[in-house]
């Protein structure tokens, strides 16, 4: 029988959470959870968001249903279709985010379909002094755009979830509230506008264009090796750290796919 | 600076085809620019190099196939596999015993919609119930080559695809055998792997008698396929995967981008020191 994260000792699963901060993601196979199951996992944790939208089941409001089903009217009945989703983290355009965990359910699966995790805290380290010590001085205003890392139309719930955000500005690069690791804050779609704050010059601050930046740190974040690629299959729990890693989903094939997102802080401990 | 295996000592190749055994896989990034030249070198640094004259092996390089969806301006296919989902299946396809037992695949054009899937046999072997060890290792499985195993064509690819005239199948081979066993030992380590080769099993025997090879197929998905045993790759450009086709099995999902291409070879490991 595989390990059940459920029941694991608090000190074993502090171990579980720190190294999905450092590694950006951990993965956790034959997790046999049903919903009240994996609503007190997640809470081991920390508290987790409820927003009470369309996607959230009345009974269990912590989860968000991630699936491209619809029901017998045409309604959607969970998040983020079935196409493509582009790079992105949880509360990108968010001024506060405090829900940094992340954990991923497969309760249905497609084997065609892949999430890709990208550490965005080890494409930092690896950049030179120089380009850390410029990144380091880099501000960033951040909204949600339609159309980016996925199409929404009028009218859609969904759309009006996303777009009541009202961005936030921040630094490009963070320190981990946790382990104090530096990662690139990287949902390059949202990104509206940057500037760049010197630290000679008696800290001017000067505004830089935006496109260019993003291609270049384009090149040294989504590189192969700082990526991790996983299929879900029935009973997987991938946990991500939304500070740490950025993701992406391939299109879904199979719209009976389903997984259960719970967005968490690490309150708990 | 990624380490570059064209600069690799032949002491780090030794270590590199090590891992590929004890693993199943190896992948290496960032090893951007290689020539066909150079990465036949590689492979045949490893050992020798499985190589035929079909549509999609570059003349001056027979040892490599070209996977991938592209057409050329006539219309016909350049490369194997098409853009359709691949089922599980590893090199050898429907033979009994073949010598290529590494597989490489070097990514020249990414899509990165398309992933490759690797299960490793050999650990779930080792995760199996002593029960079921001893029972699979009565059991010999007999393989012929099925049309449309792996992928399907479509009806655009027409009836004259370039494909159908890649020779394989037991008259091919001129085998001597027309069965294996389904648990085997791999030859450089000796662990025990499943050699459940999916699309192409056409009949069982247990201690000699026949059985229903469906009903083996069913309990065999249910045992291997596990989410535990698999590790999954999104080829990019420079990226180089090494693949043991006894310990693993593999499948890729559908090609979005039809300029993906990837260039392959299938070797021994007979240049490699294993001592």
């Amino acid at each position: 029988m595989t390990t059940q994260i459920l029941t694991l000792p608090k000190e074993t699963l502090k171990w579980e959470a720190t190294m999905t901060m450092i590694k950006g993601h951990s993965i956790h196979y034959e997790q046999d959870l049903n919903a009240d199951e994996y609503v007190k996992l997640m809470k081991r944790f920390g508290s987790c968001e409820t927003p009470n939208q369309f996607m959230n089941p009345k009974k269990n409001p912590e989860i968000f249903l991630v699936t491209g089903k619809k029901d017998k009217h045409g309604k959607k009945l969970g998040m983020f279709g079935d196409t493509e989703l582009g790079w992105h983290s949880n509360g990108n355009s968010r001024h506060n985010v405090e829900h940094i965990l992340i954990g991923l359910y497969c309760v249905e699966e497609d084997v065609n379909t892949t999430l890709s995790i990208c550490n965005t805290a080890l494409a930092f380290q690896n950049l030179t002094d120089d380009q850390k010590n410029y990144y380091r001085g880099v501000t960033i205003k951040l909204k949600f755009k339609n159309n980016t890392i996925y199409n929404l139309e009028e009218g859609d719930p969904e759309l009006e979830f996303m777009e009541a955000s009202k961005g936030s500005i921040r630094k490009l690069v963070g320190t981990h509230p946790i382990t104090g690791q530096e990662y690139l804050y990287f949902p390059y779609h949202f990104i509206e506008k940057a500037w760049h704050r010197m630290a000679c010059a008696g800290g001017a601050k000067k505004s830089i264009d935006v496109n260019p930046m993003i291609q270049d740190l384009k090149g040294h974040i989504f590189k192969s090796r700082y990526q991790t690629h996983h299929v879900f299959h029935k009973g997987d729990l991938v946990l991500m750290d939304q500070f740490t890693s950025l993701h992406r989903r391939t299109p879904v094939y199979d719209d009976n796919r389903l997984l259960w997102r719970i967005a968490s802080d690490y309150g708990s401990l | 600076m990624t380490t570059q295996i064209l600069n690799f000592s032949d002491e780090q190749l030794n270590e590199l085809a090590k891992e590929v055994v004890s693993k199943g896989h190896v992948i290496l990034h960032d090893q951007h620019g290689l020539t066909q030249q150079q990465y036949v070198e590689i492979c045949n640094r490893i050992g020798n190099c499985e190589y035929y004259n079909y549509f999609m092996n570059p003349k001056d390089h027979p040892e490599i196939s070209l996977v991938s969806g592209q057409k050329d301006d006539e219309g016909k296919a350049i490369g194997v596999f098409g853009n359709t989902e691949l089922q599980w299946h590893a090199n050898g396809t429907a033979r009994h015993k073949f010598d290529e037992i590494c597989v490489t695949l070097y990514c020249v054009v990414e899509c990165i919609d398309t992933v490759l899937s690797v299960c490793n046999q050999c650990d779930a072997f080792a995760g199996l119930s002593e029960e079921d060890k001893k029972r699979f290792r009565t059991i010999d499985i007999q393989l012929d080559n099925k049309p449309d195993a792996i992928y399907k064509n479509t009806d655009e690819d027409g009836h004259d695809l370039p494909e159908k005239t890649i020779n394989t199948g037991k008259e091919f081979y001129k085998e001597d055998v027309d069965r294996r066993p389904l648990v085997g030992k791999h030859p450089i380590d000796g662990r025990e792997y499943l050699y459940f080769m999916v699309p192409y099993i056409v009949g069982a025997f247990q201690d000699g008698e026949r059985i229903s090879h469906e009903a083996l197929y069913e309990e065999l998905w249910e045992k291997l396929f596990k989410s535990k045993y698999m590790i999954h790759h999104v080829f990019r450009e420079g990226d180089l995967l090494f693949m043991d086709q006894l310990h693993t099995i593999h499948r890729r999902s559908a090609v979005k981008n039809l300029d993906r291409l990837l260039w392959r070879c299938a070797f021994d490991y007979s240049n490699i020191d294993f001592t």
